[in-house]
Order: structure tokens, then sequence, then C-alpha cells
């Protein structure tokens, strides 16, 4: 919202009246106010002084004015506009009707409550509304002074203004003059929430979010909204991923206070969507969390965290992980505006993590894992080795040294552009968006483009009728480097050359460790690409009958086409073996469809009673849709790469048919709130909604979700006398979850085409659907407080959470006898309990050049397990397999009372100096060197006990500095560069450093590392296991606006410039190669933002 | 005043017409799946009905049943066929009857699952005919009803062979559960002789509900197509329960009643002992398993690739070759090397002696399918019953079997179990009967070699002890 020019003042001419003549001469029949009032300034010199927000100085009239006395001429033009005038000195101040004009003049006045009016910088406010009740109230003149009279002493006036925040106050004759400053609601947004169905005033709400304006997301200066969340809502958190750091083509998980359901998903890989993730909400539309993820991030106006049950129970069955509610920028009415930005961003990848040995440091290794001692005592064998060493030896003379890891990696630049163009006016507007990114990523060729379009309009056809559309067209696709996963590189020799010594071509294959070179495939043209288009329509239309009684509908379509697909060269290493040239070359498809319909109806009612009790009641129906229909399969057979189209595969991959998928839901629910505040003091807010869907079975089809809030704004009470403000909040509430398969409800069959018996294909069981299953339900209790304290200096919200999840689903095992292996069945319960705080200075404030706040974010939470299922209980025997225990990852184990996030290793002694090997302790106490999983013992857990950021935002003129530094403090990790790239590394490939410099060596030697000959995968073991703590520097941003002066002779409305880098430097306490797969990078961007 | 009663009423219409909103929603959240279809919809024609039947009948196909574990795989391995050299390693426990190895149990445990998975099936059949009249006509309910019961009661019977102590020697023992109800309610078990009776039962039942089975219209040898002739006999008909019923009676020691349904069987003319014409014919019309004599069958396209896969020696993806993983032994001595024995010539190549009883390219002709009960079996019955009570009976039976099996077959003027037990060896030759009879024959054999253990996640989630 701009708030500069919301007082537009006519030029003003310092030239005595009577220079002019009185009379004013306009004729037309469809004159703009705006061009009345200039014809009358030219005739007569007086100017003009109004709020622009009030008076549509677009809008149309017909006048017939020939020599009109000038009180004559400004009734005609402003009587259709219900204002009047007052004239003051050469300048005629246009006020609304309904608000008495104070006349100066006026004997009483002397002796009146006077005081003065203006905003925070301290400039006047003309116009601003002081209201005592409904019958009385008054106005502030053009220099944003009031006098009023005397019968309003010790009554509390409230002064209001659009643009700013409502201000209270008891006026009384006795307190001289006052200067009353109005905050701009700028910063706060805005008075009114929305809380997804309906508006609500801040006050009044009970429940605990967060509002964020698109301005001050788009200062984190992230690449996409998620990354950004944690910035504003200390409870967010985003799931550690050390396997994919930053490939643009994975979507982050966050959770929102916590993780209320089993995570079954066996590995980071696992393509189920995550069954903690929270709803999205685009214009009140559900959207996947990749459509966030690409989401334009300039489009954004404004978004909601909601976190607890009075906030999200109105999304019933699908608000229990939490609701972020994303409004995108609507038009704003005016001459065409169009806005630019321009991003260009560096990236540029991170390796610090990695401390691999060089070539020297390599052979050293192999030489000490005995790869060139004969163990079988044979001195034939013994030659033939030292000849090894000493060929390798020379190589690494001769001064080869290759750094594997720089082969796959580029530094990218990479472009995003947004263009907006709106305008209109008062009865119909539109704004047209295009956006253009492409985001390249380190590893070469990889990298993720996205380009779109949104056009939407605003009209009203009538004042209190609006009708909005919105069309979107999207198109994202996203590229798999051809180089393959990183760590491949991060294994290979650098001993070992790319190209031969003689004839300079690619080395195929290396005899050393017989693996092939992994370049060979980069330089194929193997492709690997997904793609999706999704065009998306949303409709609204919004009728306010009344001022109390206001009804809405929505309608959106959505259409996804999405495409994915794999070629792989008949070249390439991976078909070496093969000799028929029918199954060399493969090519993958796959496409899926997606179709969802999403539709609410909502009607709301608000009244005041008694000028005391405020009325909010809200009632609603929504009904969601979705469709999705893929098919794929994989072609072999081709002879040339020139040929790499899909037509000329000779045949389907053997033993393989066309796959399929299929899904359907439907839900639709129905939804009541209402709040009740009294004198703004006290406010009960209650909601209910009843949602059934197709996935749940029919006996239980429909469930209810409910809350209850209550808030107190303290700072209300007659007895607070200060500036200090205070508001407290308690809710309870029940919200649901359905990130789960649509089977488990239905007793269904499935065709096996296979057997076709006596003319029937047999339909066999899938399973047993539970009838009876229920909706996971996650009851919420939350109290909270908002505090201003010191004229605002200080600003702390506070927030206490209990959650329950109940009716957690779980695969249950049963008797084989029954003829099912294991059905699903509400057995599990959870707890998560958590605190989450942001305190903020604002440290130097107001009139001063220098503007400096900054803010702490803390965010706690614990998880336990209250009850689970005996399948579970399997899941840990599976995790106590051999395979399992000496992985890089502890699996999950489950048992009620511990949080499902513990991590349980077996305790170690650390390495015995004499033999090198390990020493465990048993559960018993007793040491052992055997390992046995039923020894494990929790040794923390592997969510963090705090986490947040530290923010800082300096202003000074037109600069802003502002830096995030995130924090996690408190979790534990298992470290798996030690398990894989220390321990249990194979001396064939190359490894951490350590390996060299920390093992066990020889009798006597106190190593941290067990000997440096043993190649087994070390055991899980809290030797291994580290604290978890670090500190990044998530934002470092330095933006400039050009001041006013400058923009004005570049005929500019806005321009800024900002300079940002993310992850520019990391402390940690572990030790570890992150981005294993996908290696993490670093980005510095450029940006641009102009308006004109 | 009046506005807000206005706005009372509003709101009262409003939720009653959500209410009424909520009964018709109802409907419209009921969504069909295109990949899948749930049972409502399925049992909601009578071919939804054919399909689920169908499904239990290909379920009992797959390699994991019938098609190849209970029948030429594990219970060959079990009857003795493969002998004790060249069986590859990954049997040998098996072999050794060493139920306790871990490789065992994974072996046992699939099959137990797998069976109770196609009772399961059956078991919803029932419960859907049961309560719906308005699909089926009478007389399709009544087909239906029938084959179901009567694979209830087939696969209890093979799971009482396999998991219970011999029904004669040990009735008190404590059995195995039988499931007679869908869901996921834990099943009872109950003793030996109660799971038998509780076979019988079903069969009765089925026997009922099949009184109009269409093979009695028919004598589906007679028919040249083949495939018409599985309409009646590659499915659970009258026959086959009276066959199993048979099967049963002897079981428990219940001679008269093994007659009496043996006879029913053998009188009715449904089905007719192997004609000698038919087997001699070359490759593509060769009536390799003998399907005249077929009370019981299922189709299983397959089989051939099955009995590949453990009878034939074969090279993997990367080039080796592995030997055949169940080589049979002593053939000749098995057939006293009569080349007069039908079976052992045609069942085996005479060129290089691999068993092709169920890789032969006749598919054109005779659809591959593997025998559940076969006509043999029930002169074998009543060859078993009559002896020691009438012998000339009994010899007449055996001798009647054997001249469709030998050709100029020299009657036999004498007879003991142990030429019936011999007769049995040759004639169940990959189709895992022997296991069975060997385990009724043999009294008094430790019970660690003929019951299987009761696998671990049944005791464990069932709480059985």
């Amino acid at each position: 919202m701009k708030l500069t020019g919301v007082l537009t003042v006519v030029p003003l001419l310092h030239l005595s009246a009577s220079v002019y003549s009185q009379q004013v001469t306009l004729k037309g029949q469809r004159v703009k106010i705006k061009d009345a009032l200039r014809t009358v300034t030219k005739q007569t010199g007086y100017g003009f002084l109004y709020n622009s927000k009030m008076l549509d100085v677009e809008s149309s009239i017909s006048v017939d004015l020939n020599n009109a006395p000038l009180s004559k001429a400004m009734e005609e033009i402003l009587a259709a506009k219900g204002f009047n005038y007052r004239i003051e000195e050469n300048t005629i101040v246009l006020l609304p009707r309904h608000e008495r004009i104070i006349e100066t003049k006026e004997t009483l006045v002397q002796k009146g409550i006077r005081g003065k009016v203006t905003d925070d910088k301290g400039k006047p406010l003309t116009g601003v509304s002081i209201v005592f009740n409904k019958d009385l109230s008054f106005t502030t003149d053009a220099k944003g002074e009031f006098n009023l009279p005397v019968s309003v002493d010790g009554k509390e006036a409230t002064f209001s203004f659009v643009g700013y925040k409502k201000h209270v106050q008891v006026l009384t004759v006795k307190s001289g003059t006052y200067e009353i400053k109005l905050q701009s609601s700028h910063e706060q947004l805005s008075d009114v929430v929305v809380t997804g169905y309906f508006s609500r005033t801040k006050q009044s709400v009970t429940g605990s979010q967060v509002v964020v304006s698109g301005e001050d997301l788009r200062k984190v200066g992230s690449l996409n909204l998620m990354q950004a969340l944690n910035a504003f809502d200390p409870s967010v958190r985003m799931a550690p991923n050390l396997e994919f750091g930053s490939d643009p083509n994975r979507v982050p998980e966050i959770t929102i206070r916590g993780e209320n359901g089993f995570d079954l998903r066996s590995n980071a890989d696992d393509s189920r969507s995550n069954p903690n993730g929270p709803l999205y909400l685009l214009d009140g539309i559900e959207v996947s969390a990749t459509r966030i993820y690409d989401l334009d991030m300039n489009r954004i106006e404004s978004f909601v965290i909601l976190r607890d049950a009075s906030a999200t129970s109105l999304y019933g069955s699908r608000g229990a992980n939490g609701v972020i509610l994303i409004t995108t920028i609507p038009p704003k009415e005016g001459a065409v505006r169009v806005s630019f930005n321009a991003t260009s961003n560096v990236s540029v990848p991170d390796l610090r993590d990695y401390n691999l040995m060089n070539a020297r440091e390599k052979l050293e290794y192999e030489r000490l894992a005995r790869l060139y001692t004969s163990r079988t005592n044979s001195r034939e064998e013994q030659i033939l080795l030292d000849l090894k060493y000493s060929d390798r030896l020379a190589e690494v003379e001769r001064g080869v040294d290759t750094y594997w890891l720089s082969k796959p990696l580029t530094t990218s630049v990479n472009q995003r552009y947004n263009a907006f163009v709106e305008g209109g006016d008062r009865s119909f507007r539109y704004g047209v968006n295009l956006n253009y990114d492409k985001d390249k990523g380190v590893m070469k060729e990889s990298g993720r483009d996205r380009y779109g379009i949104n056009v939407s309009f605003n009209y009203y056809p009538r004042k209190d009728f609006l009708i909005r559309n919105d069309v979107s067209v999207n198109n994202v696709k996203g590229f798999n480097s051809p180089y393959g996963t990183f760590d491949t590189y991060a294994k290979q020799n650098p001993i070992d050359r790319i190209y031969d010594r003689q004839t300079g071509d690619v080395i195929r294959f290396y005899e050393f460790n017989s693996t092939l070179n992994p370049m060979l495939d980069a330089f194929l043209p193997n492709k690997d690409f997904n793609r999706y288009t999704e065009i998306q329509d949303n409709f609204n239309m919004d009728w306010r009958i009344n001022p109390n009684f206001r009804v809405t509908g929505r309608a959106s379509l959505s259409k996804k086409l999405s495409k994915a697909e794999k070629y792989i060269s008949p070249f390439s290493s991976k078909f070496d073996r093969e000799t028929e040239t029918d199954k060399k070359g493969s090519y993958e498809i796959y496409d899926q469809d997606d179709l969802n319909f999403d539709g609410t109806v909502t009607a709301s009612y608000n009244k005041i009673f008694m000028d005391k009790i405020t009325t909010n009641i809200g009632v609603g129906a929504n009904a969601v849709t979705t469709s999705a229909v893929g098919e794929g399969y994989t072609a072999t057979g081709f002879l040339s790469d020139n040929m790499n189209f899909i037509q000329y595969a000779q045949q389907f991959k053997e033993n393989t048919s066309p796959r399929g998928y299929f899904d359907k839901s439907k839900m639709i629910g129905f939804f009541l709130n209402a709040n009740v505040g009294y004198e703004n003091r006290y406010f009960v807010d209650l909601s209910f909604r009843t949602d059934g869907s197709s996935r749940f079975g029919r006996e239980s089809r429909f469930a209810p979700f409910w809350s209850a809030g209550v808030a107190w704004n303290a700072d209300r009470e007659k007895w607070w006398n200060s500036d200090a403000t205070l508001k407290v909040r308690a809710s309870v509430g029940s919200t649901g979850s359905v990130n789960f398969s649509a089977d488990q409800a239905l007793t269904k069959y499935g065709y096996d085409p296979l057997y076709e018996y006596n003319g029937y294909y047999g339909a066999r069981l899938l399973g047993y659907g539970n009838p009876a299953l229920k909706w996971q339900n996650t009851l919420q209790n939350n109290i909270g407080a908002d505090l201003t304290m010191f004229k605002n200096l200080l600003v702390l919200n506070i927030d206490a959470y209990i959650k329950q999840t109940q009716n957690l689903l779980l695969p249950i095992d049963i008797a084989p006898s029954t003829g099912f292996l294991s059905y699903t069945e509400n057995l599990g319960s959870m707890e998560n309990r958590g605190m989450d705080m942001r305190l903020r200075f604002n440290v130097l404030r107001g009139k001063n050049p220098v503007n400096w706040n900054f803010t702490l974010g803390a965010a706690t939470n614990k998880n336990k397990i209250k009850h689970l299922s005996n399948a579970l209980e399997a899941m840990n025997e599976e995790a106590g397999k051999k395979d399992n225990v000496t992985g890089p990852k502890p699996l999950r184990t489950y048992q009620a009372g511990r949080s499902q996030s513990a991590l349980m290793v077996v305790e170690s002694l650390g390495i015995d100096p004499m033999t090198g090997n390990e020493i465990y302790r048993k559960l018993n106490g007793d040491l052992t060197f055997d390992y046995d999983p039923k020894d494990k013992i929790i040794v923390g857990d592997m969510n963090p006990t705090w986490m947040g950021t530290f923010q800082s935002n300096l202003l000074y003129k037109g600069f802003n500095l502002y830096f995030i530094l995130a924090y996690e403090y408190g979790g534990k990790i298992y470290n798996s560069t030690l398990a894989q790239k220390v321990e249990g590394s194979n001396p064939l490939f190359n490894a951490d450093r350590r390996v060299l410099y920390e093992r066990w060596k020889n009798p006597g030697d106190i190593a941290l590392y067990k000997r440096i000959d043993d190649t087994e995968p070390p055991y899980q073991t809290t030797r291994l296991v580290q604290r978890n703590d670090f500190l990044r520097l998530q934002t470092l941003t330095l933006t400039y606006d050009l001041p006013t002066n400058v923009l004005k002779n570049l005929k500019l409305e806005r321009a800024r410039i900002m300079l940002t880098s993310n992850d520019l430097f990391r402390f940690s306490t572990v030790k570890m190669e992150r981005g294993t797969i996908y290696p993490y990078a670093q980005t510095f961007s450029l940006a641009l933002n102009l308006t004109f | 005043m009046n506005k807000q009663f206005i706005l009372m009423k509003l709101k009262l219409v409003l939720l009653l017409g959500a209410l009424f909103f909520l009964s018709a929603c109802n409907k419209w959240l009921d969504v069909e799946l295109a990949d899948k279809v749930t049972q409502e919809k399925l049992f909601s024609t009578p071919q939804g009905y054919q399909e689920a039947l169908a499904g239990v009948y290909s379920q009992m196909a797959d390699s994991s049943l019938y098609g190849k574990k209970l029948t030429m795989e594990v219970m060959d391995l079990m009857g003795d066929y493969y002998g004790t050299n060249n069986v590859a390693a990954r049997y040998a426990k098996l072999r050794a009857y060493d139920y306790k190895d871990a490789g065992s149990q994974v072996i046992i445990a699939k099959i137990w699952n797998q069976l109770y998975s196609a009772i399961g099936g059956a078991n919803n059949i029932i419960a859907w005919a049961d309560k719906d009249v308005s699909v089926l006509s009478p007389d399709m309910k009544n087909q239906i009803l029938g084959e179901a019961y009567a694979l209830r009661a087939y696969l209890h019977c093979d799971l009482i062979r396999m998991f219970c102590p011999d029904v004669v020697a040990s009735p008190k023992a404590s059995g195995i559960p039988y499931n007679l109800v869908f869901g996921v309610s834990l099943p009872p078990i109950y003793t030996v002789e109660e799971n038998v009776q509780l076979v019988i039962d079903d069969l009765k039942a089925a026997e009922k509900y099949l009184a109009n089975d269409p093979i009695t219209k028919v004598k589906p040898y007679e028919m040249v197509n083949k495939n018409e002739a599985d309409k009646y006999v590659a499915r659970f008909n009258l026959y086959g329960v009276k066959a199993l019923l048979a099967r049963v009676s002897l079981m428990r020691g219940d001679k008269n009643n093994a007659i009496k349904y043996a006879k029913e069987v053998v009188e009715s003319q449904r089905f007719r002992l192997l004609d000698f014409a038919s087997v001699d014919k070359s490759e593509k019309e060769i009536d390799m398993l003998f399907s005249d004599e077929h009370i019981f069958s299922l189709r299983n396209k397959k089989l051939s690739d099955f009995t590949t896969e453990i009878h034939y020696s074969h090279t993997d993806d990367k080039g080796t070759t592995t030997f055949a993983f169940l080589p049979f032994a002593n053939l000749a001595q098995l057939y006293e090397a009569n080349n007069d024995d039908i079976r052992y010539i045609k069942w085996f190549s005479t060129t290089d002696g691999s068993f092709i009883k169920y890789k032969v390219d006749n598919k054109d002709k005779f659809f591959p399918k593997m025998p559940m009960i076969k006509l043999s079996e029930m002169y074998l019955i009543l060859a078993e019953c009559y002896l020691g009570k009438d012998d000339q009976q009994a010899q007449s039976y055996i001798n009647q079997l054997r001249d469709h099996r030998i050709r100029n077959n020299a009657h036999w003027s004498y007879l003991t179990m142990e030429y019936i037990m011999r007769e049995s060896q040759r004639e169940f030759l990959g189709e895992g009967q022997l296991w069975y009879a060997m385990k009724r024959w043999i009294q008094g054999m430790p019970n660690i070699i003929f019951v299987f253990p009761m696998p671990l996640k049944e005791i464990e989630t069932g709480n059985r002890n």
C-alpha cells in the first residue's frame, strides 16, 4: 500500500485571491473531478486539500456552471460525492459530509481540547476522524490540528485514518495540547488479518499466527519461499538434507512445530510426500509443495503461517501440520504502472566440507591398507604387487593428481526476471505478471527453468460487488545432470588420469578398482528431465449485501501436465556387457495428467451491538476434487544417438509392461466460525468444521473438527496506563491430517492380466480395507502472548503448545490365518510439546537517520511416542539387521515413551590401543568386541532442542543492511562421513584425509578410528555420534533505495538495488561431507527493482 | 428483533441444508478408481462374482501355490521324487526335513500365508453371495456359493495335510485355524478331528449347492474343443466335491464313505480313463496330462516356465549356467524300466530323459493345466479301501487303472498295500500328492517329517501356543 500520495495537494498558488474572480465557469457531461478541481484552481486561485483515498478524483460528474459563485460551484461538484468543503486562506479543504466541520472561529473553541495529529514521521494528517460515538465525530483540519468542544471532556476518542492504525485515547481539557501520532499500519501489514476464509481484525485473533508482508519476505533474498520461512517463524524447520544439497530439482521439506505423525518413509529418496508437511493455500486454493517451490516470490503480497488449532481448525482435516496462506499481489488502480525485477545470481559450489586425500596421500593409504602386501606371503605375488606400487608411484611423481570433485561442477550464473503491469480505475483493474527464471545449479547441465504468465482482473460491476479472475500458466522443466551423482566423483582416485597419457582418449575403465570412468556418460547425449505445465484459473465473487453481510464464492480449476523422460545412450557404459543390440540404450517416459477443482462459498455477518459487543460470524462450504492419471513405459534398442527419439526404439524393455497410475479423491467440508468481542478487550472465537473424504471408510466418512480460543487485550483495560500493549491468547482444538493413500479404508480388488480364467480375468484381493478407519486427529493446546513495551522498543511474541496426535494410521501386523498379513488401524498416538518465541528490539527508531532493529527467534520441540503398533516394532527389528547397523545413517527405531527421532546406537569405549578394534559396552555393562544391536542406547535426538534465527536490520538513508543468522542447538547426528569415508572406506577408492592421519596403525596407538587395514564398515556406535550444533549466515543483504529527487528525474516511482549472499559461512560442531549426491552452493545475487 | 429472528431462521435453514447435504455428499464421496475396483462395485454384477472366483483360482495357480510350490517343487521334494543327491543346495535343508532352518521357515510361512489369503478371497465371495440376493439368479448363486465353499474346503484340507499330525493317529491334537469369516478377526484353532469335520461340512454344503452343476448335463471328455471342456472341469464342480470328499474320508479312515464318494465319481460317466490314442500323437496334439481324467484342474499358462526354473539347466543374465535344481532320481526303478508305461515314456523325453510333462508345446489343443484331483486317484482310493475287505474288487480297480497306463497290461492277481503305494508313486509324479499319501501310509513315523511347524508370525501375532 502506498502511503505517500494519500494526501494530494493540488499546487497552491500563493497569490492573492482578489487577482482571481470568485466566479467559476465549467461545463461538461463527463468531467473528471480532478479536472473540475483543476479548473476551479485556475479560475479562482484556490488550492485543494483532500484525502485521495476517500475522494475518488478519477470519477466523473456532469456540471453546468456559468459564472456561478464559488460556493455554488463547489456544491455542484461535490454534490454526488457526499463531501463538504471549507475555505481556509487560499485552500479549500474537502471533507466527507458526515464528519462535522469544526468552525475555527467558534467562540467555545478557545477553551476546547486542542491537539495535532501527525504520522510517525511528524507530518500532519488532514481529515483524520475523531470518533466518540456514532453521532459524534470530528475531523482534523489542513494542518492536522483539532479543536474539540469541552463537552467531550473525559471521553474516549478513537482516531482513525486510512492506512494508519487506530488510536484510542481519553481526552481531557486539562492535559493541554495533544500530540497524537498515528502509526502507519504498513508495518503490521494491516489491521485486518485474513484467516483464510474470513477477515478478522488483528485484535480479535485468538490463534497463533505469523503475518509477513511480501516486502519483508523479499528482503531475505532466498531463492524460494520455503527457504525463507524460518526467518519469520522459528518453529518452521527445513528437514536436514545431507544428500541432495542445493539440487534445484529437489523440493525442500518443511515441518511446523515438530512431526505430528510417523514418518515411515524408508529413505530420503522415497517419493511419497512428506506426511508432516503443512497445507499450502495460494489465494485460498490448496496447492502442492512443488507449486510453492516454483512460485515467483515477486508475486507474493503477503503470507500467513497458522500454527495452532484456533488458527487452523477451519481447515479441518488438513490443518494438523500447520497452514501457510499465501496471497498474491492484486492489481492496484491508477495509470499504467510497470514494475520490473531483475535478479542475477552466481552459484558457487561449496566444497568446504570435503577433505579428500591428494594423490600422494592416497598412495600412502593404499600402502598402509596393505594393498601392496601379499596376503598369501607368496614371493611371486609380492613382486607383482611391488611393480604395481612403483607404477602408481611413478604416476604420482609425474604429478598426476586429478581433482575429481571439480569435474562435474561449475559456477553457474542465473537470471530471473519478473515484470508486472497493472492499472485501471475504481471499477476495473488489471494486472499482468510475467516471469522467467533460469536456475542452473552447480552440477553441470542440471537446472530448473521456470516461466509463466498470470493475468488477473478485478471488476466492480456495482460498488458492493466484486468479480475477480486470475489465470496463470506456469511451465517448469527440471534437468538432472548427465554427470550422475556427485559421490562417484568424491570416490575417484586422484592417482587416476581422466585421459589416456598416450592417446589422449577418455579412459573407459580403471583396472585398479575395476570401475568405469564416470565422465564417460557425461559426454553422451543422455537426457534426464521432468517438466510440467500447469494452467490454473481462480474465479472469485464478493458481494457485500450490506455493511454487515457479505457473501463470497470462489472456484478454481487447475490442470497439470507432467512428463518425465530419461534417455540413456546405447554407448553408455551401462550397456557395456549387453551383446544384443535391441537391448542397448533405453528410453523411459512417464506422463501424468492432474485435474483439480476447489470451490468455496462463504457467508459472513458482522455487527457491533450496544457499541461494545463485536460479532463476526461466518459459515461456508468447501469442496475439493482431485484426479491423477499417469502412464509410462521403457523402451530399449537404440542404434545411434542421432536416433534418440522414442520412435526409433526397437522394443519395450524386456520383462516390463506399461506402467499406470490412477488416483482420484473427493473432499467436502462445512465450516462455521464465530468471533465475539467485548469492548475490544475480551474475545472468544469458536470454529467448527466437518469434513468428508472419499479416502475414508464408509463407517466414518465425516469427522468433526473444532476449536475454541480466547484473547484478552490487557492494554485495553481501564487500569492499564502505560504505552505498553499486551495481548494474551489461549486456544484448544482438534485438527486432522490426511497425507496418505486412498487404499486403506476400502477393500479393493485388482486384476492380474497374467491369469485369465475361463474367459474371466481373476480379480484378486488387494488387502483388507478397514471400513472403520478414522481421521488422524491432533488435539492442540496453545497459550501465547504478544507484548510491546517502551514505546515499541521491545516486541515479544511467545507461544507454548502441546499437540497430541491420536488415531495415527499405522499398519498393524495380524495373524496370516486371517488371510491378511497386515491392515491399517488408528492405533498410534504421539505428543509434541514446545515453545516458540520472537523477541524484537527496535533499538533506533523514528526521526533518526539511522534505524536499527534486531530480532531473536527461538523454538523448541519435544516429541514423544505414546502408542504404536506391532508392525513398527517389526521395523525396529529391521533396523537391527547387519546392513542397517553398518550403514551411514541409523534407521529410526520406535518405542513408546521415546521421541521418534531418538538416535539409538550401541555404546562404544573407543578403539583398543592394542588391537585397533572397537570395544562395545553391553546393556549389562560388560565390555565386548562383539557388536549386538540389542545393546543400543539412546544417545540423543536427531532433532535439535533449540533452533531459530538472529536477525538484524539497519537502515540509514536509503541503505538497508540485513542479515539472518540461523542456528540449531542440541541435536545429535551420526557422522556418515566418518562411517563411510574415514572408517569403512575401501582403499581402492579415495576417502577423507583422516583415514591416513587418524586411524590406528600400530599397537599402542591411541587412535580415534579403527585399524587402517580394516575395510569393514563400522557398526553404528556412540563413537561416531556428534553434536550437531551449527550457526550459519543464512542471508546477508544490502539494499539501496534511490532517493525521491533522483527518481523524479528518472521518471521512476521506485528503484531499488539489492545485493544478497546466501550461506556465506557456516560454523558446525560436525566435520562431515554435506551434499553427497548433489553439492551445496553459495549464492550471490544482484537484484534490481524498478517501478514506473 | 425481527432481524435476529430472520437470522436465526437463516441459520437453521443453513444447518438443515447442511445436514441434508451431508447425506447427499456421502454418495458423492464414493469414487471409482480406474486401476482397481472396490468390492462393492465388483460384487454388483454376476460377472464380478465370476471374476472374484477366477481370482481365487488364479491365486492358486500361482507359482507360490499349486503352480509350482505345492506340486512339482516343495511337495514333490518332500515326496522324495528327487532323491538325495544332485538336489541344489538351496533345497538341501528342506530335503532333509529340517523345518527349523530359517530358509525352510520362509518357504513354509509363505505357503501358509498364501493359502489363507486365497481362503480370504473365497470367504469374501461367500459373504457377498449370502447377503446379496438381487444380483445373482438363484442358480448362479448356488453355483458361486458351491465353488467358494469347495475352494475353502480344498485349501483348508491341504493346510491340514501339511500342518497337522495325521488325523487317525492323533485326532485330538491341536490343529490349525479354520477361517470361516472374511475380515481381520482371528480365526480359532480347532483340533485335527474338528478341522477335518469342518472340511467335510463345507464340502457337504458345496455338494448341495452344486446339485445342478452344469457338468451333470454334459460329458466334458466328449468335447472336441478342450477349452470348452475346461469350463466344466477347470473349476470346482460337483464331482470335484465328491472326489475331495472321497480323499478326505480316506484320510480320516472312513473307508465306507471314501468308497461311496469315489464310486459316485467313477460311475458318473463324466470322466474317462486315458485313451492311448490321445497320447500317441505328435507333440502338438498330445494329451500329456490325461485331461479326460481331470475332475478338477487349474489352467496355468506359466507351467512350462515353472518347470524350466527347477527342472532344466538354464543360463542367467550374466551368462552363468546352472544345472537343474531338482533332477528326478531313480526313474527306471520307479517305473520298473517298463517302456510300455505311458507315464515313463511320455512324461520324460526319450532323447535326453528330461521332464517334459509340463513342457510340451501342445497349447493350441490343450491349455496347460495343473491337475488337482484326477479320476485315477479315485481308482487308487477304491483299491486302497477295498484291500483287505474285498481284495477282488481292489484288484479289479487297480487293474482297470493300469490298463489305461500300460500297454498290454498284464493284470495283477495279487495285491498288497505296497503295490498300491508304488502305483500311486508312479501316478502322482509332478502333482504333489505323494507326501500326503505317505503321511497316511507310514503311520507311526515321527511327526517332524510330516508336520510343518506353524509359522512364527502366526504364533506371535495370533498368540498361538
